[in-house]
């Protein structure tokens, strides 16, 4: 990791020179170098999958859908490219990279606070290089037998957005897309209208502890809200609790704090489960359901099955495709509500069970790729044992929307403006006695960001980026979210410029 | 604008089968060119294990069959009636071309028939095959059959395949070793037919009237750089060469030379040779 502070006297000559050697470095490497594996393995440009990489266009969803076959084929054997030694099984260099890639994101930012001396809250530019790295082992052993390995290396913060995939597919069993199935671990939402993964703003990770509760959040992630979990005053429980050290909640174990920004469930970065998947009715239905292992935030250590379902249609028309999606998430015994008057962790009775819903809307026209979530969270209303704890105010639901819209102004440049926002739920008041008065800890929060994104190559973009909190300029009694500035209004706005490639 | 030209078929099949298993005369790179192997290191394969021997009738069931591999499979690009009005369509390009083939125009590029000829059913089937580099991939993964099926369908989506008899370029020699004398002649034709004017010089695609080509639907269609042959979208074995040079890619802008070579068809090899002198790849 390494992550490099500069002062802002310093910084322009700094982004200058990094910026020109990013730039010189895309322009000397060579077309064909730069095309990762399955275009190289069926010889295409990368725009016949990504309406611009990351995000996939029709085709390309297809594609993923059909376990990384050519749609409507079961191909898997048949393109895999000459192997030398053949009797041997053993593979080129040049098949190789018909399977392998590497992705690679780098960044400079700049945020803003409100309060900029909470501890890693700084205006200070940050260049992180790299931001991440993923390395990509994918492709297919044998008609209709796909794999995915995906290696990150994440260096930014703590709790920053970090996502190992690997999963096996079997595809096309009981016919032509009528049932595929994905075991491992792998992201549950990503034939989702609006996947978690393939965001043309890029998430960019929490600076946050979850290992202290309330968690102290320097600065909120920016990532759709919509899959957030918006609760605020969850923990994973007494048992995480107690795995580190019983009384000191300064000692928690990494993960106890649930951060109501944090990406979940459906719309997690990565599961462990089973999911099943087809069109078994023609290119229009998709039907989605999973099992993916979870804890529960009960006292003993118990793993459940949280269960999902998600069913999408696509309509196709003149230069469009437009498709809908909804989800149903039911995970069971999920979240421990808590309280920490003073020093002291205290539990709700039970753990509460979640249910997530959500929809979702995408339509591409000609050069236009418009999505959009609508997610709701609900939880069972907390129950505390004893007073003062028992006074506490709680909101069983929450919602979150994220709307992007991207256009593509010529083959090289697309622009795109998302919108997020966020009606939070959980702890909304604490107990009276416990200086509990308005306003709510559950702030609502929403951002507006704006991108710049140029492809020199296809599979190479070169993006800025700026976000504005719309919620900043409302001031708060600094008591309300642990003594400093309210996660949900201290980042004020953050420009980040960076690149994300792929070869 | 479509000329239309109906001629005897002399010895159709023979020859049409040459030009779309990209083998020419004594080179016998059947199936496998067919399938896709870029020629130079396809395998050689008994001729009765070519494809287009396991040709399925060309009836109502087969077209019907066609049409739903064609919706899973060619709908996102090539759209939904045909026309090219897929969603992937300005993703693929958004301000060049090519754009998906509107298939109810009847305007094909890769064939081996005259200018202004529809393809034949073998050059359809070699293209579904094969797939267009950098634009649209192969679907070896369909049989035999099912491509046969595709290519039906696509064919009942244009009037203009009906009762057609395209006449075929004329093949005349066979591939000629790559000798300096060759690659030296080469260049000469290269030079008195102008390649250069779109090409360039060293074939790197920078031609002056390079900026300002269009195909017929208005896109602007930049000429191929001759140095990078795994881009050729009509194949680079040197009998996919031929039929490019002679038979022109209609559409684009990529003309046909075969009026020019009459008479004087083993200069195309020559040509070849020269154009595969340029390869830096
Ligand atoms: C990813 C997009 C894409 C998909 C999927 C696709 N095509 Fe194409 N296809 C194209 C493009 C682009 C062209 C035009 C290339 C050019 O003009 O240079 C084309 C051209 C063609 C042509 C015309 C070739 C010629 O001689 O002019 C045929 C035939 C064809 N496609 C058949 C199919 C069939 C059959 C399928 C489905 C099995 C299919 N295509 C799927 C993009 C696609
Ligand atoms: C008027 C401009 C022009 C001239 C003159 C011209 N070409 Fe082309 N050529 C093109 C264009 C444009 C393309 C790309 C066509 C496409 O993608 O549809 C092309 C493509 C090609 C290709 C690649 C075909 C493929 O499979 O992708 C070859 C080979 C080629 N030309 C050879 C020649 C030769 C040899 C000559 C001279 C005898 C010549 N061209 C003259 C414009 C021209």
């Amino acid at each position: 990791m390494r992550i490099t502070r500069l002062t802002r006297r310093y910084c322009p000559t700094a982004l200058l020179a990094l910026f020109t050697m990013i730039i010189a470095w895309t322009s000397v490497i060579p077309e064909a170098g730069a095309v990762p594996a399955f275009a190289r393995k069926f010889n295409v440009s990368c725009n016949v999958c990504h309406t611009r990489p990351p995000r996939l266009n029709p085709f390309g969803q297809r594609f993923q859908e059909n376990g990384y076959q050519i749609p409507g084929t079961s191909d898997g054997s048949v393109s895999r490219k000459r192997l030398l030694g053949g009797e041997l099984g053993g593979a080129t260099l040049d098949a190789i990279s018909n399977y392998m890639a590497v992705r690679l994101r780098a960044d400079i930012q700049q945020a803003s606070f409100r309060d900029a001396t909470i501890t890693e809250a700084s205006d200070d530019i940050e260049i992180i290089l790299p931001n991440i790295v993923n390395i990509f082992f994918a492709g297919t052993a044998s008609d209709d037998l796909s794999f995915f390995f995906e290696a990150e290396y994440a260096s930014q913060g703590e709790g920053a957005v970090a996502f190992e995939r690997a999963f096996l597919v079997f595809d096309n069993l009981g016919g032509h897309q009528v049932a595929n199935i994905k075991v491992g671990r792998f992201d549950p939402a990503a034939m989702y209208s609006f996947p978690t993964h393939r965001q043309q703003i890029n998430p960019v990770g929490p600076k946050a502890e979850t290992a202290a509760f309330p968690p102290p959040i320097d600065r909120i992630p920016l990532l759709p809200l919509a899959f957030s979990a918006k609760m605020f005053g969850l923990s994973r429980g007494q048992r995480l609790a107690d795995s580190a050290a019983p009384t000191d909640p300064d000692l928690l174990s990494e993960g106890f704090a649930i951060l109501p920004f944090e990406p979940l469930f459906y719309n997690a970065p990565v599961s462990n489960g089973i999911s099943v998947h087809g069109r078994p009715f023609g290119t229009n239905f998709l039907y989605q359901v999973g099992i993916v292992q979870a804890q529960t935030a009960e006292n003993e250590s118990r793993t459940t099955f949280d269960r999902y379902l998600m069913l999408r249609y696509d309509w196709l028309g003149e230069y469009s495709d437009f498709s809908i999606s909804g989800f149903i998430y039911n995970a069971d015994k999920a979240a421990m509500p808590t309280l920490n008057p003073a020093g002291t962790l205290i539990y709700a009775t039970d753990a509460v069970d979640w249910q997530r819903y959500g929809i979702a809307a995408r339509w591409t026209s000609k050069w236009w790729d418009i999505y959009g979530t609508i997610i709701w969270d609900e939880i069972d209303q907390p129950v505390f044992a004893m007073a003062p704890a028992s006074l506490s105010t709680w909101d069983t639901d929450a919602m979150g929307i994220s709307i992007e819209a991207d256009y593509l102004l010529n083959a090289k440049w697309l622009i795109g403006v998302r919108y997020d926002s966020m009606d939070a739920g959980g702890l909304s008041l604490l107990p009276p006695a416990l200086q509990g008065s308005d306003p709510a800890i559950n702030q609502d929060a929403s951002f507006i960001a704006v991108i710049a994104k140029y492809y020199p190559r296809p599979s190479i973009g070169l993006y800025a980026r700026y976000h504005q909190n719309l919620e900043s300029s409302v001031k708060l009694p600094t008591n309300v979210f642990g003594g400093v500035e309210h996660p949900a209004r201290n980042l004020k706005s953050m420009i980040t410029v960076g690149v994300d490639m792929a070869f | 604008m479509k000329i239309r030209k109906h001629v005897q078929r002399i010895s159709r099949t023979a020859l049409t089968f040459i030009l779309a298993t990209g083998m020419s005369g004594t080179v016998i790179t059947t199936a496998l060119a067919a399938e896709g192997g870029m020629g130079a290191d396809a395998i050689p394969l008994p001729i009765e294990l070519s494809p287009f021997k396991q040709r399925i009738p060309e009836n109502a069931a087969n077209v019907e069959a066609g049409r739903a591999l064609y919706e899973r499979s060619c709908i996102w690009c090539h759209g939904v009636n045909g026309e090219g009005k897929g969603p992937v369509a300005y993703f693929l390009s958004r301000d060049t071309a090519p754009h998906p083939r509107d298939f109810t125009s009847g305007i094909y590029k890769f064939r081996s028939t005259l200018s202004g000829e529809m393809p034949t059913d073998e050059d359809l089937f070699r293209t579904i095959t094969r797939g267009i580099p950098g634009f649209m991939p192969g679907f070896r993964g369909y049989s035999t059959e099912d491509r046969w099926r595709l290519v039906y369908y696509i064919k009942s989506l244009s009037p203009d395949f009906k009762d057609a008899e395209p006449e075929l370029i004329k093949v005349v020699g066979t591939p000629i070793p790559p000798t300096a004398a060759s690659v030296q002649r080469g260049y000469q034709v290269y030079q008195k037919f102008k390649c250069w004017e779109c090409h360039g010089g060293g074939g790197a695609g920078n031609g002056k009237k390079a900026g300002t080509l269009k195909d017929d639907w208005g896109f602007r269609l930049p000429p191929r750089d001759l140095r990078r042959p795994s881009s050729f979208k009509n194949g680079n074995a040197p009998a996919d060469l031929y039929r490019t040079i002679m038979a022109g890619l209609d559409g684009g802008a990529m003309p046909s030379y075969s009026d020019f070579f009459e008479g004087s068809e083993q200069e195309v090899w020559d040509l070849i040779n020269y154009i595969n002198s340029l390869a830096a790849e």
